[in-house]
């Protein structure tokens, strides 16, 4: 399968399952439920054999470049969206985490990137997948737990109490997850870099940033004492943590301080 | 609560109140005594310095808990605290190139462009670094639970770290060495004006590159660079698949020879090792129908390159194959008159007790036909309790995740009201 087909096929799928989570979001639930839940995780599953089938033709995990990771990230966001949906029950959560996947893989059809198989040696690695998988899945659930926090910041603009509900307490669950696996992500960094570099840490400028994200986070969950009784406090610093989470993976690629990065390999040539 | 109400807690007050004393206090000796040395922490001094530190905190912690000093340093405010100073450090660090050779500019006069020199910073670190080890002691003190191990794991974990990676630091050396292939071997390097010798003498045997096979590309000779008025820029070479499309053009590989020699306009195939990649390509402009045969190359330090030509600003070139792999072979003679031939590649360190070596880089424009390695040597004795830390973060990273977690502010609300 080429790049560029399959960048398309994904985007397909993506909007197959955005138009799947407007019929789960829809009452009545029961069994047009379930069938646009089963077409989303088809499109979802679709996404994941693109992903595959993308490894094998290109002979190596396609995790290099800023395309190949929003494709993952698409991926992660669908299939979290979908679990909190069928665990909590969030009938919205998949149409928005839908959308938010199609804009991604919008992006990567506009800004089309070289598609590239070869993998630099410092790249093969057996750190390699486990630290962008990490990252991935962070990035996802912290996509998702930014979703249900602007939906928290909707409610208390609507003077409806937070601190209360369920969504708070599910945020917060998401928030604990995602920042476990910033960590593990950023812990797999250093040991990968002390193997490549002899240094398990450089203030590489992306490094810096994936600690200021998780920083961030780590305020919010040191200061949920602090934070309880400050809802909107707690929901803006998430959308900032987030905000720094987007920087982190794409935004420091444009920052002058980031251009003798040793992370630039995933800017597309 | 207001956002304003929220910020004007004392909470917030005493935290911010705190940085400014530490900045101020840095800046003044920045200004007084100048950039901090790392070398002033070699060892013994950090070892002293760490051993003060711990006895100071566990009689602290232990008999003295009643101040206000250790009930600080081992509370949530501290946390508070040391989590600004590194999210404003890490800011700062964050936008600023950490680049002395830099032009000097506002940034290189605040002492920005060498964070680590940076008293302010210094002094963050260390208090950071306080409030860590109070706050562990203090929950050493409760009975275990599975809950009290991932607290553990994080907060040890992440003092281990700064221990081993900042106080640590200074006993650390490590410097580029350029072996030259049967060159004389390398004893010693320079660090900081000062002479350090290796363990062994490192010479370089050979250094061996594997290429991976090149690729075609469109090129404007514009000072953009790489055409960007079509979707396909590059096409990798396959001997097996030999057709493609290349931008507007559709390419067809006809023949491709790894080492070859040119004899005018044409290449012919030659068993030289100092003999670049070429291919002759036929393209067909999909718009206009016209056609193209030429040979291209890429060229390398011993031959030119060649380029098709394909309008006024556009051609077809061949671009130098990216490397699949390299590695050294050395020989490393001990003291001892024992004698090691060694093969050191990428993410393939060798390790000789504290030290390790790395395999950096070679000469790129030279390509597989260089005839130096970069090594990386890194002397580091804390490099073990630096692993351990990490190890323990990972670990309780996982706890996070698995097992039940405790609100550091005390239990979450209980009735569950749904907004759904």
């Amino acid at each position: 399968m080429n790049t560029e087909n399959s960048q398309l096929i994904s985007l397909l799928c993506a909007l197959i399952a955005f138009l799947a989570a407007i019929g789960i979001a829809i009452p009545p639930n029961g069994k047009k439920q379930k069938l646009c839940a089963l077409i989303y995780l088809c499109a979802w599953s679709a996404i994941f054999w693109i992903l595959i089938s993308l490894w094998s033709s290109y002979g190596r995990p396609p995790m290099r470049s800023m395309a190949e990771t929003r494709m993952w990230y698409s991926f992660g966001l669908l299939g979290t969206s979908f679990f909190i949906f069928y665990r909590w029950k969030y009938r919205w959560m998949p149409c928005y985490a839908a959308l938010m996947s199609c804009v991604f893989l919008t992006i990567n059809i506009l800004s089309p990137e070289l598609a590239n198989k070869n993998l630099m040696p410092a790249l093969q690695s057996v750190w390699f997948v486990p630290h962008v998988s990490a990252y991935m899945i962070s990035y996802a659930l912290l996509g998702v737990s930014c979703l249900l926090a602007i939906k928290c910041l909707v409610n208390l603009c609507s003077s409806r109490e937070v601190q209360a509900s369920a969504t708070y307490e599910h945020l917060h669950s998401l928030v604990y997850r995602g920042f476990a696996f910033l960590m593990i992500g950023l812990v797999l960094g250093a040991l990968w870099g002390k193997e490549a570099w002899g240094q398990y840490w450089a203030w590489d400028p992306k490094e810096t940033w994936a600690l200021i994200t998780l920083i961030i986070y780590l305020l919010y969950i040191h200061c949920r004492q602090l934070l309880m009784r400050s809802p909107k406090v707690a929901l803006l610093l998430l959308l900032i943590a987030f905000a720094s989470l987007l920087i982190t993976w794409k935004g420091v690629n444009y920052l002058s301080s980031a251009q003798q990065s040793k992370h630039r390999y995933s800017v597309g040539e | 609560m207001s956002i304003l109400g929220f910020l004007q807690k004392r909470r917030l007050i005493r935290a911010l109140y705190i940085m400014l004393v530490v900045l101020t206090l840095g800046l003044g000796i920045q200004a007084f005594v100048g950039p901090f040395d790392i070398e002033v922490l070699r060892y013994p001094v950090n070892l002293y310095l760490l051993l003060i530190i711990l006895i100071f905190c566990v009689v602290g912690m232990g008999g003295y808990y009643k101040s206000s000093f250790f009930r600080y340093m081992a509370s949530a405010d501290a946390a508070l605290t040391s989590l600004f100073f590194l999210g404003v450090w890490s800011l700062v660090l964050g936008f600023t190139a950490q680049d002395k050779a830099l032009a000097i500019d506002i940034v290189s006069r605040l002492g920005w462009r060498s964070m680590t020199n940076y008293w302010p910073f210094v002094l963050a670190y260390g208090f950071v670094l306080l409030a860590l080890l109070c706050i562990c002691l203090k929950r050493l003190k409760q009975p275990f639970s599975w809950v009290n191990l991932g607290f553990l794991l994080n907060h040890w974990g992440a003092l281990v770290v700064m221990i081993c990676l900042g106080l640590g630091a200074s006993d650390s050396y490590e410097s580029y060495i350029r072996l030259n292939e049967g060159g004389e071997g390398v004893t010693e390097f320079k660090h900081q004006g000062q002479s350090i010798v290796l363990p062994f003498e490192i010479s370089l045997d050979d250094f061996f590159i594997d290429e991976y096979m090149p690729k075609c590309a469109l090129v404007s000779t514009h000072p953009n660079g790489l055409y960007s008025g079509a979707k396909f820029q590059q096409w990798d070479i396959d001997t097996l698949n030999r057709r493609g499309q290349l931008g507007n053009y559709q390419i067809i590989l006809k023949s491709f020879l790894p080492k070859a020699q040119r004899l005018g306009a044409e290449y012919v195939s030659a068993n030289d090792e100092r003999l670049p990649p070429a291919a002759l390509v036929h393209l067909t402009d999909i718009e206009s129908g016209q056609e193209w045969s030429a040979w291209i190359s890429s060229g390398n330090k011993y031959e030119a390159s060649r380029s098709l030509p394909l309008g006024q600003h556009l051609s077809l070139v061949m671009r130098r194959p990216e490397p699949r792999f390299f590695c050294s072979q050395l020989s490393l003679r001990f003291a001892e008159g024992r004698t090691e031939h060694v093969e050191l590649a990428v993410n393939k360190p060798l390790r000789y007790g504290d030290w390790m070596m790395y395999q950096a880089f070679y000469d790129e424009r030279a390509g597989k036909y260089s005839d130096w390695s970069g090594v990386r040597v890194v002397y580091e004795p804390w490099q073990g309790g630096g692993e351990l830390g990490l190890w323990m973060l990972l670990l309780g990273s996982v706890f996070l995740l698995l097992g039940k977690r405790e609100c550091l502010a005390g239990k979450p609300s209980v009735s569950l009201v749904s907004d759904k």
